[in-house]
C-alpha cells in the first residue's frame, strides 16, 4: 500500500489524463474512507491512486432553477450544514446525519457513497427517490445517467472505468407548486457509528387538493445486491388517498420482487423484510408531517 | 491518620495532565534500541492437525531475523489448567491458535513474513458448543490432560459444586417456584489501547517485559517457568508496565503472545515488540465466560426466598485461562445475594473449538447476575409481589453470615433499593401501567431493577490477598509511595495518594505513587477483584502510622518533647493542644511548637549518625479463601448496589431505549466521589452492552465481527442517562470506611434492563445481547397475533 | 515514490517525504514523533487517532498523508504550552474526570476543540453528535460530554 503513486491533479481535465496514462492500473479516491480502509486489508488491487479530493469542478453545491446541482466531491458534512439542503431535501439531510460519524463526514463524499455503490450506502435510496442523475465525465465529454440505471451490480456502477462522476443533479421535487416532500429511516445496532441494516427512503407528491398521492418514490437499501427501488410499493401507491402509505402493506407489493433481503453475520431476512414493512409508513408519515399533514389525523 | 480531609475530595486524577496532552506512553508508543517487530501467524482451521508447516519462504525474505514454530521452541505450558502453548504444535484446536511467528526489522516485513508461510492442515470433526462437546462420540479437543493422563470427554476436571443447606427441603416448602434458563455469549474487553510487549534480554540473559498486565508479579512469576523452560534458570524478570489503554480483566492472564516474544527475543538477542491490531485483539484476546445457565429459586407464603438451584454450563473453548474459574465468584450472588438459605450450585466448563474466556469486569457475577435477578422478577410475578418489594423483603442485612459463609458487616442492600424506588419513580409508573398508560400503539414503557452483591474487601483467590508497600521521605518532605498496585484508568494512584496524605499528614502535592516495576515496587497480587484502593488504602494506613511514629520520634527530640504529644498536618509536626482543662486549650509546649517536615528530615539525616525515614508493611486483608466446599469469608468487606431503568421498547421495531438509569451503591465511603461516579458511569455502559449489543460473533469458530463497526461497542450517542446514588456505610474494614466498587456497576444492568423489558412488553428475554431483532422475535413469537 | 510535501503541523510550517500509500497517522507517529495520535483500530471506526485538518477532525488512520500538502494540521500535541500549560478543553477533562485510561482522550479533546471552534455554546445533543466517532470504553462519556459543556462555559 506504501508503495503506490499517488497523485492530487489540480483539474479535472488533469484528472482524466492521468487516469488515460496509468488506465486499469490507476484508482479513483475521493475522501477515501472506503479506499484506504480497503488499502490496509490489502484488498486494493491497484498500482496507483488519483486524487478528487477538493477538484474546484466536483465541490459545488449550489442550486440553479429547479435543479440541485450536488457535486460528487462535496463532503457528507457540507450537505449536513447546508441550510438549503436542509430545506428542500430533506429525505438526504436524513441520511447522512445518521451517516458514520463528524470525522467520517468531514471527509467522504456524496460521490463516493455513489461510486463504491454499496447496498447499505445511505445516500443511494434519498438519490433514487429524488430521481437524481448522474453526470459522468471522461476524455469523451459528458454523459447522463439516471441513478435507477445506475447500480448494475453489487459495488459495479454503469460508470467506466474512465470516468469520473462529476456530480449529481437533483430535480427540486418542490418545483412548480407541487407539494412533496420526503423522508428516509435507518436501522441500526447504534445511534452512530453504524451501517444499516435497512434503510427506508420514502418521497411522496401529493395532488393539488392534498388528498391524494399524485407521485411515489420509495427505495430501500440491504434488501437486495444493490439499493433499489421499490417499484411496486410506487405503483400501488400512486393514486390512492394519503393513508395508503402509512399502512404497513405498503411495502408488501414489492417484498419478493424488488425487496429481497438475505439473512447474514449482521441480521436476518425476516427482520429485514418486517422492517421494511414498518419503515416505509413510518418514513410516509413523517413526509407527511414535513407537509404539514398530521399523519395521525389522515384516514 | 490526620484530619486533612483529602479523603472525599473530587480531585483530579495524577496521570490526567499527562493523557490530556498525549505525553503518557503507552506500549504502542514504546521502542527499544535495536528492536525487532514480530507478527504471528494464527490458525486458518478450527481444529485440525498439522501435518506441515514450511517457513522457508519466509525466513528468506529479506529483514526478518526469526521464524520460529511449535517444532521449534521447548515445551512451555500455559494457563490455568496448563493445556495451552505459546506455539501449537502438530494440532490445533481454534482459528486463535498461534503456530508460527517472525521477527523482523519491521511490522510490515514481519506480515509479509507470515503471508509466506505454507502450512498444510489435516481438519478434523469441530465441536462449537458444550452441548455439542458432550455428545457421544464428540471428537476430542484435547487427548490427554496436562499431566499426560488420556481424556474421556471434553469436560473440564475441574468440578464446581456447592450446597448450602438442603434445595430439596427448600423446594417442599416453596409455595410458588420460577424457573428459567438464561444465556450470555463472548463479550471482548474491547481496551482501546490493542495489546502489546516488549522482551528484552541483557546479557546477563536477564529478561525485561515491558508490558501491559494487570498482574506484574504474577506475570513475573509465569514468565520465570518460561525461562526456566528454556533452561534460563538462573535468569530474573523484571516487568515494566507501561500506561495501559484499558484493562477490564483482559491482562488478567498471560497470554500467548508474550511468551512468543520472550521466544523471539531469545532467538534474535534483540529486543522484540509485538503489538496487535485491533482484528488480533478480537480474534487472540480472551473474552467473557459464555454460559447456559438453568436457575430455579423458590419463596414461602410470605415471598421469603426458600430455595436456590443453578447449573451452568460453561463453554470453555479450546484453552483454559481465568474464565474456567470464573464459577468462584458466580457463586456469590447465587449464594448470598438476598437471604436464601437453601443454594445448590453445579458448573461444569466443557472445551470446545470456540475462543476462550478469561476474567473480565465482575468475573462471572454479571452473567450469574443475570439469571438470578432475572429470575427473581419471574417468582415475583408468581408469588404477586412488586418486583421491588420482594427484593426488600428479602434483602441481605448487616452483621449477617450467607450461606456460603460469607461475613456480611455492613450492608446497604436496602438502602439502594430505596434509593432506586425513589430516583425512578416506581411507584409513579406501576400506577401509570395499570392505567394503562404506559404504552401506546408503537411503543411501550417499563421499569426493573436488580441488585447486586460482589467482593468488596478484596478477594482472597490466590494464597495471598496480600499488597506491599514502602513509604520514603526524602530530605525535602517529598514522599514517594512504592506500590505494586497496577494503574488501568481507574485512578488508583491518585486514590492512593489522598488516602495516603491523611494518612500520614502530609501535602497531597508532596505524594508521589511509584508502580508498576516488580524491581522496585513490592509484592502484590494484581489489580483485579475491585480490590486496589481497598488493599493498598489500608496498606497506607499501616504504613502511614509506621512513617508517622518514625517522624515523630526525630521530631519529638529535635522539639523536646514527648512523640505522643506531636501531631502533623499539611507536612507541618505540631505539638497537640493538651486536652481541654480549665475550658481552656494549652499546648504543652510553648518553644518550637511547629516545624516544617523537611526541616526536621534534614536535621535527622545530617545529625552524626543520620538517619533516613523509611516505612514499609505488606497487607494481607483477613478475608479467606473458599474451602474445599467452597466455603469461606472470601473478602472482608461487601458491596452491595441496586440499578434500576426505564426503558421504552419499540413495539414494532424491538429497538430499546433507556430512558432512566439509576445505579445506587454502598460503596462504603466515597473516597473521591468524581472518580468513583467515573467507575460507575463507565460501569453502567459496559454493563448496557453487555445487555443490548456486544457479542463477538463465530462462524465455526471463526470470528466474523472482528472490528469497532461490526462489534457494537455504545458510541456517545447511545446515551445511558445514569444518575449515581451513593451509599455510604463506612466498613470498619475497609480505608477510611471504603469498599471496593471497581467491577460492581456492570454486575446488575442486564437483568435490570431485562426486567423492564418485561415490564414493558409482558416477554422475558432470557438470552444476551438483548437485540432489537431478539426482542421483536420474541414479542412475535409470545403475541403471534398481536 | 515518495513526495517532499509541506505543510502547517501545530502552527509550524514543516516537510516531509511521504509514499503514495502513507496515512497521515503514519506520518505524524513515524516521521514527526507525534504520539498523542493514536491508532486504536486503523481502520476509522474509533476516533483515537483523530487529528484536525484546515479545523476538520478527522481520522488520521485512513486519511492519506499526500492530502495535507499546503494543510493545517493539529494534533494534541499542539494544544498545550510547551511548558505544560494546558488548553482550556485540556483543563476541563482534567477537572471534570473525563480521563480514566487515557487512549481515547486526545482524540475526544480534539472532537471537542473542532466542535467548538465552530460552535462555542453547542447542546449536549451536539456534543454528542461531535463525539460519537470517539470511542471510550471507560467513561461511559458522561463526563467526556461534560468536561466540553465545562470548557464552552468558560470560553464564552
Amino acid at each position: 500500500m506504501k508503495h503506490l503513486d499517488y497523485y492530487r491533479p489540480q483539474s479535472l481535465d488533469e484528472a482524466l489524463a492521468l487516469k488515460g496514462e496509468r488506465g486499469a492500473e490507476a484508482l479513483f479516491i475521493a475522501g477515501g474512507t472506503d479506499v484506504m480502509v480497503l488499502g490496509r486489508q490489502k484488498k486494493l488491487d491497484c498500482a496507483a491512486l488519483i486524487s478528487l479530493r477538493g477538484l474546484a469542478e466536483l465541490t459545488q453545491m449550489k442550486l440553479e432553477g429547479d435543479t440541485f446541482f450536488l457535486g460528487a466531491g462535496v463532503t457528507l458534512s457540507r450537505i449536513l450544514n447546508s441550510p438549503e439542503a436542509a430545506r428542500h431535501l430533506p429525505i438526504l439531510h436524513d441520511a447522512v446525519q445518521v451517516m458514520g460519524s463528524t470525522q467520517m463526514r468531514n471527509v467522504a463524499t456524496v460521490g463516493g457513497n455513489v461510486m463504491t455503490a454499496a447496498s447499505s450506502g445511505d445516500t443511494l435510496g434519498p438519490l433514487l427517490c429524488l430521481e437524481a442523475v448522474c453526470r459522468l465525465v471522461s476524455a469523451q465529454g459528458e454523459r447522463r445517467v439516471p441513478m435507477h440505471e445506475m447500480f448494475t451490480g453489487p459495488r459495479v456502477t454503469a460508470a467506466r472505468a474512465d470516468e469520473i462522476l462529476l456530480g449529481l443533479d437533483i430535480p427540486l421535487p418542490t418545483s412548480g407548486d407541487r407539494k412533496s416532500s420526503g423522508c428516509f429511516i435507518k436501522l441500526m445496532r447504534r445511534a452512530a457509528l453504524d451501517l444499516a441494516l435497512i434503510n427506508v427512503s420514502v418521497q411522496l407528491w401529493l395532488d393539488e387538493a392534498g388528498e391524494t398521492i399524485a407521485k411515489a418514490r420509495v427505495a430501500a437499501g440491504v434488501v437486495a445486491p444493490t439499493p433499489v427501488r421499490l417499484v411496486e410499493s410506487e405503483e400501488a401507491l400512486e393514486g390512492a388517498p394519503l393513508a395508503e402509505a402509512l399502512k404497513e402493506q405498503a411495502a408488501d407489493h414489492a417484498l419478493g420482487r424488488s425487496c429481497r433481503p438475505r439473512d447474514s453475520d449482521r441480521c436476518s431476512s425476516w427482520y429485514r423484510e418486517e422492517m421494511v414493512r414498518v419503515l416505509v409508513p413510518r418514513a410516509a408519515g413523517r413526509a407527511l408531517n414535513r407537509m404539514g399533514i398530521d399523519a395521525g389525523q389522515v384516514g | 491518620m490526620s484530619h486533612q480531609g483529602y479523603v472525599g475530595r473530587r480531585l483530579p486524577k495524577a496521570d490526567a495532565k499527562d493523557k490530556v496532552t498525549g505525553r503518557a506512553a503507552y506500549i504502542n508508543d514504546v521502542a527499544r534500541p535495536g528492536m525487532l517487530h514480530a507478527k504471528i501467524l494464527y490458525s486458518a482451521q478450527p481444529h485440525a492437525l498439522i501435518k506441515r508447516i514450511d517457513t522457508s519462504k519466509a525466513r528468506r525474505l529479506p529483514g526478518v531475523r526469526a521464524v520460529i514454530t511449535g517444532e521449534d521452541i521447548p515445551d512451555i505450558p500455559l494457563g490455568f489448567k496448563q493445556d495451552n502453548r505459546p506455539l501449537k504444535k502438530g494440532k490445533v484446536r481454534s482459528t486463535r491458535d498461534e503456530i508460527a511467528a517472525v521477527a523482523a526489522i519491521d511490522p510490515e516485513v514481519a506480515a509479509e513474513a507470515i503471508d509466506l508461510i505454507e502450512v498444510e492442515y489435516e481438519p478434523l470433526p469441530t465441536v462449537f458448543s458444550p452441548e455439542e462437546a458432550l455428545a457421544d462420540g464428540a471428537p476430542l479437543i484435547h487427548e490427554s490432560d496436562a499431566r499426560g493422563k488420556p481424556n474421556k470427554s471434553n469436560k473440564l476436571k475441574l468440578p464446581w459444586r456447592l450446597n448450602c443447606g438442603d434445595v430439596e427441603l427448600g423446594r417442599a416448602q416453596s409455595k410458588y417456584i420460577a424457573q428459567g434458563t438464561y444465556r450470555t455469549t463472548w463479550v471482548s474487553h474491547c481496551c482501546l489501547g490493542t495489546s502489546g510487549v516488549i522482551a528484552e534480554f541483557d546479557l546477563k540473559r536477564n529478561l525485561t517485559m515491558y508490558s501491559v498486565t494487570q498482574i506484574p508479579f504474577l506475570a513475573q512469576n509465569d514468565y520465570l517457568g518460561a525461562l526456566r523452560a528454556m533452561g534460563l534458570s538462573d535468569s530474573a524478570v523484571r516487568v515494566k508496565c507501561q500506561t495501559i489503554g484499558g484493562g477490564f480483566g483482559s491482562k488478567l492472564d498471560t497470554h500467548c503472545y508474550e511468551f512468543i516474544a520472550i521466544l523471539l527475543a531469545n532467538a534474535t538477542g534483540k529486543p522484540v515488540k509485538i503489538q496487535f491490531t485491533r482484528e488480533e485483539e478480537f480474534l487472540a484476546q480472551a473474552t467473557r465466560q459464555p454460559t447456559v445457565m438453568e436457575i430455579s429459586q423458590g419463596c414461602d407464603h410470605q415471598g421469603k426466598l426458600t430455595f436456590r438451584e443453578v447449573h451452568m454450563l460453561l463453554d470453555n473453548g479450546a484453552y483454559t485461562s481465568w474464565g474456567a474459574t470464573t464459577p468462584s465468584v458466580m457463586m456469590v450472588p447465587i449464594s448470598s445475594l438476598y437471604q436464601v438459605p437453601n443454594v445448590h450450585f453445579v458448573a461444569e466448563s466443557v472445551y470446545t473449538n470456540n475462543l476462550y474466556a478469561q476474567a473480565m469486569r465482575g468475573y462471572g457475577n454479571p452473567q450469574a447476575t443475570f439469571a438470578v435477578e432475572s429470575n427473581i422478577d419471574q417468582l415475583a410475578e408468581e408469588a404477586g409481589f412488586d418486583p421491588l418489594e420482594f427484593r426488600l423483603l428479602n434483602a441481605n442485612q448487616s452483621n449477617t453470615l450467607t450461606p456460603q459463609e460469607f461475613k456480611i458487616t455492613t450492608c446497604g442492600a436496602s438502602d439502594c433499593l430505596e434509593e432506586v424506588k425513589k430516583g425512578l419513580g416506581w411507584q409513579a409508573h406501576k400506577k401509570a401501567k395499570a392505567q394503562g398508560k404506559n404504552k401506546s400503539a408503537e411503543k411501550a414503557c417499563g421499569v426493573g431493577v436488580a441488585s447486586l452483591i460482589h467482593v468488596g474487601g478484596g478477594a482472597r483467590v490466590y494464597r495471598s490477598d496480600g499488597t506491599g508497600m514502602i513509604m520514603k521521605l526524602d530530605d525535602f518532605g517529598k514522599l514517594k509511595v512504592f506500590t505494586g498496585a497496577v494503574e488501568i484508568g481507574q485512578g488508583i494512584e491518585t486514590v492512593l495518594s489522598q488516602m495516603v496524605a491523611d494518612s500520614v499528614g502530609v501535602r497531597i502535592e508532596d505524594v508521589d505513587i511509584v508502580a508498576h516495576d516488580t524491581d522496585i515496587c513490592p509484592w502484590d497480587v494484581g489489580t483485579h477483584a475491585s480490590r486496589q484502593a481497598f488493599v493498598t488504602g489500608n496498606a497506607a494506613c499501616h504504613c502511614g502510622r509506621a512513617l508517622r511514629s518514625k517522624v515523630f520520634e526525630l521530631a519529638a527530640a529535635q522539639m523536646e518533647v514527648e512523640p505522643e504529644d506531636l501531631d502533623m498536618r499539611e507536612s507541618v509536626i505540631f505539638v497537640r493542644e493538651a486536652p481541654e482543662a480549665d475550658g481552656e486549650r494549652v499546648p504543652l509546649a510553648q518553644r518550637g511548637d511547629s516545624l516544617p517536615l523537611a526541616k526536621v528530615l534534614r536535621k535527622a539525616h545530617f545529625a552524626k549518625q543520620g538517619e533516613m525515614v523509611v516505612a514499609e508493611t505488606f497487607y494481607d486483608p483477613p478475608n479467606e479463601m473458599l474451602d474445599k466446599e467452597f466455603k469461606g469469608n472470601l473478602s472482608c468487606s461487601w458491596a452491595f448496589g441496586a440499578t434500576g431503568v426505564e426503558v421504552e421498547v419499540d413495539l414494532k421495531t424491538g429497538h430499546v431505549t433507556i430512558l432512566k438509569y439509576l445505579a445506587a451503591h454502598d460503596v462504603g465511603k466515597a473516597l473521591n466521589p468524581m472518580l468513583l461516579e467515573g467507575q460507575i458511569y463507565g460501569a453502567a455502559v459496559m454493563g448496557t452492552g453487555f445487555a443490548l449489543s456486544e457479542e463477538v460473533k463465530l462462524n465455526q469458530g471463526r470470528v466474523v465481527n472482528g472490528n469497532f463497526l461490526d462489534y457494537k461497542l455504545l458510541t456517545a450517542l447511545d446515551k445511558v442517562p445514569v444518575t449515581p446514588a451513593i451509599v455510604e456505610t463506612l466498613d470498619s474494614a475497609g480505608p477510611f470506611g471504603a469498599k471496593g466498587v471497581g467491577e460492581s456497576g456492570c454486575v446488575p444492568v442486564a437483568p435490570a434492563i431485562a426486567n423492564a423489558i418485561y415490564d414493558a412488553i409482558g416477554v422475558r428475554l432470557s438470552d444476551l445481547p438483548m437485540t432489537p431483532e431478539a426482542v421483536l422475535a420474541a414479542l412475535k413469537e409470545r403475541f403471534p397475533d398481536a | 515514490m515518495r513526495q517532499v510535501i509541506e505543510f502547517e503541523l501545530n502552527g509550524q510550517e514543516v516537510s516531509a517525504a511521504v509514499t503514495g500509500g502513507q496515512t497521515l497517522l503514519d506520518l505524524l507517529r513515524d516521521e514527526f514523533e507525534l504520539y498523542g495520535v493514536k491508532e486504536g483500530c486503523g481502520a476509522g471506526e474509533c476516533g483515537a487517532c483523530t487529528v484536525i485538518v484546515d479545523g476538520l477532525a478527522l481520522t488520521a488512520c485512513i486519511f492519506p498523508a499526500r492530502e495535507v500538502e499546503g494543510a493545517s494540521v493539529t494534533t494534541i500535541e499542539g494544544l498545550a504550552s510547551a511548558q505544560g500549560e494546558l488548553h482550556p478543553i485540556q483543563e476541563s477533562f482534567v477537572n471534570q474526570g473525563a480521563v480514566q485510561c487515557g487512549f481515547c482522550t486526545p482524540g475526544n479533546v480534539l472532537s471537542a476543540k473542532a466542535l467548538l471552534d465552530e460552535n462555542p455554546s453547542p447542546s449536549e445533543e451536539e456534543i454528542r453528535v461531535a463525539i460519537a466517532g470517539n470511542l471510550c470504553r471507560c467513561t461511559g462519556y458522561t463526563q467526556i460530554v461534560e468536561a466540553i459543556q465545562d470548557a464552552a462555559g468558560r470560553k464564552s
